[in-house]
């Protein structure tokens, strides 16, 4: 009796630890938590950009006065794991009653830069749109440090623009599916 | 199965890990926002060619009024919270030496709005366009006559008028 209430506990632990680490591949493994080890880390800077006032005959496209870079750490991904950063307006540009139309404001770009990633990863060009989301930059797996997605925003001139001080944002998002 | 509470203990913690993790799975993702400003200020830019134009000598039987050797295109940018405007002021009458031609002589049309027709005036500013409120890019023509008369001195005339868009 001794000895077997003394194996009971062993039977039972290698029992419950069987049954814990299936529950754990269940879920690594299983298709909910397929992801669930990936995490970025994307930062932005600046985080706000300017368009001057300019004559629109002399200067039909305004460029920001600065560029963005857009920099995304992405770990724990497996190697065929995709992700991607999109980019969405929350609406055009406005000041009061007036707008100006955000598919007006377009970027150019330029890398990845300053870090590398494991697997092929790219750069786009893009109109900014309230109504989808576009891609910025997307690749799979991890990266080496953050590589930067550096845009060059400008915004088409036009002399039927109201006399304002307009506004929007820009919401960025790094995802994966 | 969990009769024992240490491993039950370890199964809740265990559990509640692996809960936090997939929990992770909803999350995985990253926003960031990035602000967009722009200014708009007033501003206009008045366009006018060609700059010179010419009345040919004509009898004044059979051509009581001359046409210009041409049209004038006209082009008016304004960016403005209010009204627009687009006046001409000649700057004399015609003149040739001693001699001269009033320059209410001198007409214009206009080949649509806003730009409108008119006489040129060397004591009040004469409206050119009636401009609706706001910003807006224009262009038109303006075609221009010299009233002919027999009782004009030989010469060659001159004079300039000025032409200005305000966006206020």
């Amino acid at each position: 009796m001794t000895l077997v209430q003394g194996r009971r506990p062993a039977a039972s632990t290698s029992a419950v630890s069987r049954h814990l680490i299936t529950m754990v591949a269940a879920c690594v493994l299983g298709a909910p938590c397929t992801a669930w080890a990936i995490t970025f880390q994307l930062t932005i800077a600046p985080s706000s950009i300017s368009f001057s006032d300019a004559n629109p005959t002399t200067t039909p496209t305004i460029a920001a006065n600065s560029t963005v870079a857009v920099a995304l750490r992405v770990s724990g991904a497996s190697s065929t794991q995709a992700w991607s950063v999109h980019a969405q307006a929350a609406g055009d540009l406005v000041s009061g009653g007036n707008s100006i139309g955000i598919s007006n404001v377009s970027w150019t770009v330029s890398g990845p830069s300053g870090g590398t990633c494991q697997r092929p990863c790219s750069c786009y060009a893009g109109t900014v749109s309230k109504v989808t989301s576009q891609v910025i930059f997307n690749g799979t797996s991890n990266t080496n440090n953050s590589p930067v997605c550096t845009q060059t925003y400008t915004l088409v001139n036009s002399w039927p623009y109201a006399v304002g001080s307009y506004s929007q944002t820009v919401t960025i998002t790094a995802t994966s599916p | 199965m969990f009769s024992f509470p240490g491993l039950r203990v370890s199964a809740v913690l265990t559990l509640t890990f692996v809960g936090l993790l997939c929990a992770r799975v909803s999350s995985a993702q990253s926003t960031q926002t990035l602000t967009i400003n722009a200014t708009v200020s007033a501003r206009a830019e008045l366009t006018i060619s060609p700059t010179t134009i010419n009345f040919p000598d004509a009898s004044p039987t059979t051509t009581p009024s001359i046409p210009a050797n041409s049209t004038v295109s006209v082009t008016a940018n304004v960016r403005t919270g209010g009204t627009p405007t687009l006046k001409v002021l000649a700057n004399g009458n015609l003149t040739s030496g001693a001699n001269s031609i009033a320059i209410t002589n001198v007409t214009w049309t206009a080949s649509a709005a806003p730009f409108i027709a008119g006489t040129l005036n060397s004591a009040t500013s004469q409206d050119a366009a009636t401009f609706s409120s706001g910003s807006g890019s224009y262009s038109g023509v303006f075609t221009f006559a010299l009233a002919n008369s027999w009782a004009r001195a030989d010469g060659s005339y001159t004079q300039t008028a000025t032409y200005t868009l305000t966006a206020p």
